[in-house]
């Protein structure tokens, strides 16, 4: 037993009092002189020996009052044997950070670490308490700070092993120093078993540091002799039916041993067939870059009239000391060719007079186009022209009869996409009518700068998914535009300088509110987008401009909304199926990693993290590569010593005041008991039994 | 037990209260030194309640002259015989009555108990000079003895008014001390006598009852008159001690240390058996047996007495 207080024990003197009395009383009895003791004598021995009893007994009852009123200012303490020991010696607050991440699957790292562990939970001391984190990607907190050594030390035992993510340390400090921040002792300590392989160290602008007074004790498990091929980065283009011109795939060898491999074998390995194995030259350089034809089986795949989404492989390195990373998967998507159709309101037979010249440039003018562009005059528009086609660019269309406009109206409502690109042939009221309520704006006036003046591009939303590639300055000047009436609702992608919105998407809202022929947006209508400009040169010099390009590229691929599968995820990934594929027809789906592991998705759950690597394949053409993150198996260790100076405080002084950190140490122990309640209860009761018998013990 | 014992405390509270509205209570009386003074207000203080009574006192009869001698009072000259005759004649009367009175008081150590104002010895001394005084108002002789182990003091009965100074002046030296011996004195005492007498013994009676009591009994069986005034103390008789103490006892010194609170019952059954006891015995031997209590007036005393004295006379 132990006690908050022991100064009160000094109280326990106070026991001799009744004691003191007691004999005092006995000894020195007042006398009386009296006649006879004959009487006295005579009265019954039982009754004075029952009145002995009650005289101890009294006596007993008021010792123990005194010392159970000490008890309970004494503030006992029955559970905590240690407490002495967290009060006088240097108990340890420790927080154990076991690294998970793939590195630590090379050779016997991951036994040694498990090793380490157990023995630093060994050298605990009664008192103690620590926790245990796991970091891969992210931190993971197994085992909370406790007292408790053995269910730390079975945690440990149970830990999971290492996944095939990087390591990433901030986040478990961070996670540590914040279980810290409420720990008993002051003598605060965090524990770091790993590698440190060089992503532990990370670039990002962390500005975590560690609490002032906190140890970093660094457990460096690598350092291992290793050889080691990884492939850091590979490019695998996207693919066209038809089987023409196969793309090469494009795939960055590195050597990230401690040891540097002077060459190696790389193959590239599809469903349909395999590639002839080329050597890796790694002689002068470390890092190399291959170029490797997909088989000759795969063009034949796609020139066949089986339609195909995907064409998927691997492409493997040959052995090394660390084979984890030797495999890269791929899935790459065929896609069909976006369909394209330009009205063009002002049709010429020179280029230069043509208002489509420059949008038919910038959609056909590269190699491999993912558009297929189908150009009519506005007379000869007409509903069938807007069979299989996915966006529809009005250009200069300023006299679209009633036939036309309903063809229009059902496009969009039926999914299509429509870009609308106002001249000089346009009359505001007849565009007002015709497109306010598609649009969700109303356009006011054709304004020209005067002279030589002209209006630049100021606002950009860069976060748009059209936008966000084209992050760069622009240098367009626009002479002419029209002014388009602010309208609530809708999103404005660009403005001028001058604050007027040049590049607008019609949102639901906005088309609610606006006037105009009847239009009701259907639910899965397409895309609406009003440039307030021209695309060619009568009212800017945008053609003419680098960015002229990938702007329309990038606009009608927004508008024509393409599921687009990357070719492959990194580990740690998180995606949702249900973007790219109808999972409506079954309650769950049941995909297969290529070494047979299965895995369901259910439909309310469709978001999947993907936390190994291979090529994870289900119905309907699914498949998705996962492959290791570039750099996550890179076996070279950083520094330690960079890692203290990253992380620790060079503050020391401690957060909490001794004074503080002992009462918060005494509330923390005293509460689960609250032994002087129950003391302090007895007493009560003592005090009512010696009242009791005190009123019926003779004085 | 209890039942009875609340009933004496009744009549013993009554009693005081009556002594309180007629008689002196013994703590004022206490403080009065002069033991004549203090018999005189005891017993004027109960003839004057006597008034009312039917009882009336005695008559003295005058029976007959003779010669003055020298020494005789002058007062009782009788001055018109003296003109016809030139002679010096006395009156005499019946005042030398034939009663003959002993008071014998117990002055051994346990009469010493009490409060301090008064103890039993006080109150037995009180008692004494009282009856003394009233015995010589009444032309009775008076005699005094005196006792502990032995005789202590011895005064012959006589009926002179001067006797009562000699009386007091021996009442007043007694002092409380050693053991007691009452059969002794008693059964010298019934020896001595050759005429009917009264005795009157004041006397705790703790020590040999039994013997006392039978001796008492062979004097009245002598054809005396005697009467017992027992005197307790109130503490004795009560008991009502709150604190542990040590008592003492006054005769053999012995130490007894005990919680009064929790044998006060057995304590009080014990006493009740002895006083049933002396005065059962004292009655079935004709001896006249008055408990006194330190605390109340002589009044009980006195009118104990007379009712000895008026069966003698």
């Amino acid at each position: 037993m132990s006690f908050l207080a022991p100064l009160f024990l000094l109280g326990l003197l106070a026991a001799a009092i009744p004691v003191a009395i007691h004999f005092i009383r006995r000894d020195n009895p007042p006398t009386v002189m009296f006649g006879t003791l004959r009487f006295i004598k005579q009265t019954r021995r039982r009754l004075l020996m029952f009145q002995k009893v009650q005289q101890w007994l009294l006596l007993l009852l008021r010792t123990l009052l005194v010392v159970l009123l000490v008890l309970v200012f004494a503030r006992p303490l029955i559970y905590q044997s240690g407490v002495s020991q967290l009060l006088a010696g240097n108990p340890e607050s420790l927080v154990i950070i076991a690294d998970r991440s793939v590195t630590m699957q090379f050779s016997d790292r991951d036994e040694r670490l498990i090793e380490a562990v157990e023995d630093r939970i060994n050298r605990l001391s009664e008192g103690d308490e620590a926790a245990l984190i796991t970091f891969g990607q992210e931190a993971r907190l197994a085992a909370p700070l406790s007292q408790d050594i053995n269910a730390l030390r079975n945690q440990a035992a149970t830990m999971a092993p290492p996944g095939y993510h990087q390591a990433s340390l901030t986040g478990a400090l961070q996670l540590a120093d914040d279980l810290l921040a409420s720990s008993l002792h002051e003598n605060r300590r965090i524990v770091v078993f790993s590698a440190f392989p060089a992503q532990t160290l990370p670039n990002e602008n962390s500005q975590l540091q560690l609490a002032p007074g906190t140890a970093l004790e660094l457990v460096s498990l690598g350092g291992e002799q290793s050889e080691n091929l990884t492939l850091t980065d590979v490019r695998v283009p996207e693919l066209r039916p038809g089987g023409e011109d196969l793309p090469e795939i494009l795939a960055r060898v590195r050597s990230t041993g401690t040891m540097g491999l002077q060459s190696g074998e790389i193959e590239l390995l599809t469903e349909q067939g395999a590639s002839a194995a080329l050597p890796v030259d790694l002689a002068t350089q470390s890092e190399r870059v291959v170029s490797m034809d997909l088989p000759a089986s795969v063009a034949e795949l796609l020139s066949s009239d089986t339609p195909v989404n995907r064409v998927a492989g691997r492409i493997e390195l040959s052995d090394d000391d660390f084979n984890i990373d030797n495999t890269w998967y791929f899935a790459a998507q065929v896609n069909q060719p976006m369909q394209v159709l330009v009205v063009n309101g002002s049709p010429a037979e020179q280029w230069f007079d043509d208002e489509a010249h420059w949008f038919n440039l910038a959609v056909r003018g590269v190699d491999t186009s993912p558009f297929e562009l189908l150009s009519v005059s506005e007379a000869d528009f007409s509903a069938g022209d807007l069979q299989s086609q996915d966006v529809l660019v009005l250009l200069n269309a300023g006299g679209l009869n009633s036939a036309q406009m309903t063809a229009v109206r059902n496009f969009v409502n039926g999914g299509g996409a429509l870009w609308l690109v106002p001249g000089d042939r346009v009359e505001a009221s007849w565009f007002n009518t015709a497109f306010g309520s598609m649009t969700g704006v109303q356009l006011q006036r054709r304004t020209r700068m005067p002279g030589n003046d002209y209006r630049l591009m100021a606002d950009i939303n860069w976060r748009h998914p059209a936008l966000q590639y084209l992050d760069v300055d622009w240098g367009t000047q626009f002479n002419e535009y029209w002014q388009i009436a602010p309208g609530g609702g809708n999103d404005v992608l660009m403005r001028l300088d001058s604050g007027e919105p040049l590049l607008i998407e019609a949102t639901r809202a906005s088309q609610a509110e606006q006037p105009g022929e009847s239009f009701s947006s259907a639910p899965d209508g397409g895309r609406v987008m009003l440039f307030a400009s021209s695309l060619d040169q009568g009212w800017n010099n945008f053609p003419l401009q680098a960015l002229y390009v990938p702007f329309v590229h990038e606009i009608l691929t927004y508008l024509s909304n393409p599921a687009d599968v990357p070719s492959y995820h990194y580990v740690g990934d998180s995606v949702d199926l249900a973007s790219w594929f109808d999972m409506s027809a079954a309650e769950r789906m049941t995909l297969r990693w290529s070494d047979g592991e299965e895995l369901v998705v259910n439909r309310e759950a469709s978001r999947l993290a993907l936390d190994r690597p291979g090529l994870l394949s289900g119905p309907a053409q699914l498949q998705l590569a996962v492959n290791l993150r570039p750099g996550s198996t890179d076996l070279s260790s950083v520094a330690t010593d960079r890692i203290y100076d990253r992380y620790i405080n060079p503050e020391t002084d401690p957060v909490i005041s001794e004074d503080v950190r002992v009462a918060s140490l005494q509330s923390a122990l005293e509460s689960p008991q609250r032994l002087w309640w129950w003391i302090a209860l007895l007493a009560f009761f003592l005090l009512l039994a010696e009242s009791f018998i005190a009123n019926r013990t003779y004085r | 037990m209890k039942t009875e014992r609340a009933d004496r405390n009744t009549d013993r509270s009554s009693s005081s209260n009556t002594g309180r509205s007629t008689f002196i209570d013994p703590a004022i009386l206490a403080s009065l030194d002069n033991l004549e003074l203090r018999a005189r207000v005891v017993v004027e203080g109960f003839l004057a309640g006597l008034h009312k009574s039917p009882k009336r006192g005695f008559s003295v009869e005058f029976t007959d002259y003779r010669h003055y001698v020298r020494g005789d009072d002058l007062r009782h000259v009788d001055w018109k015989l003296y003109g016809r005759t030139d002679k010096l004649y006395i009156r005499q009367y019946e005042d030398e009555t034939n009663v003959r009175s002993f008071v014998v008081i117990d002055s051994s150590a346990s009469m010493a108990c009490g409060e301090q104002a008064m103890t039993k010895m006080d109150y037995a001394k009180t008692l004494a000079s009282a009856l003394a005084y009233f015995m010589i108002q009444q032309r009775d002789a008076v005699g005094l003895i005196a006792y502990d182990e032995v005789v202590n003091d011895y005064v012959p009965a006589k009926a002179r008014k001067q006797h009562l100074l000699t009386l007091l002046r021996s009442i007043h030296r007694l002092q409380a001390a050693r053991h007691t011996n009452s059969v002794k004195p008693l059964q010298e005492l019934a020896a001595s006598l050759r005429q009917r007498s009264q005795i009157v013994l004041i006397s705790d009676m703790l020590s040999d009852e039994v013997e006392t009591i039978r001796t008492l009994r062979q004097l009245r069986a002598m054809g005396n008159e005697v009467i017992v005034f027992h005197v307790l103390d109130e503490q004795e008789l009560g008991f009502a001690f709150n604190e542990s103490s040590a008592f003492v006892d006054l005769e053999t010194g012995e130490r007894y240390l005990t919680t009064p609170g929790a044998i006060r019952d057995s304590y009080l059954e014990n006493l009740q058996l002895y006083l049933d006891y002396c005065r059962s015995q004292c009655q079935r031997g004709g001896v006249d047996y008055c408990l006194l209590n330190t605390a109340q007036p002589l009044d009980r005393a006195l009118a104990a007495y007379l009712s000895s004295r008026s069966r003698l006379s």
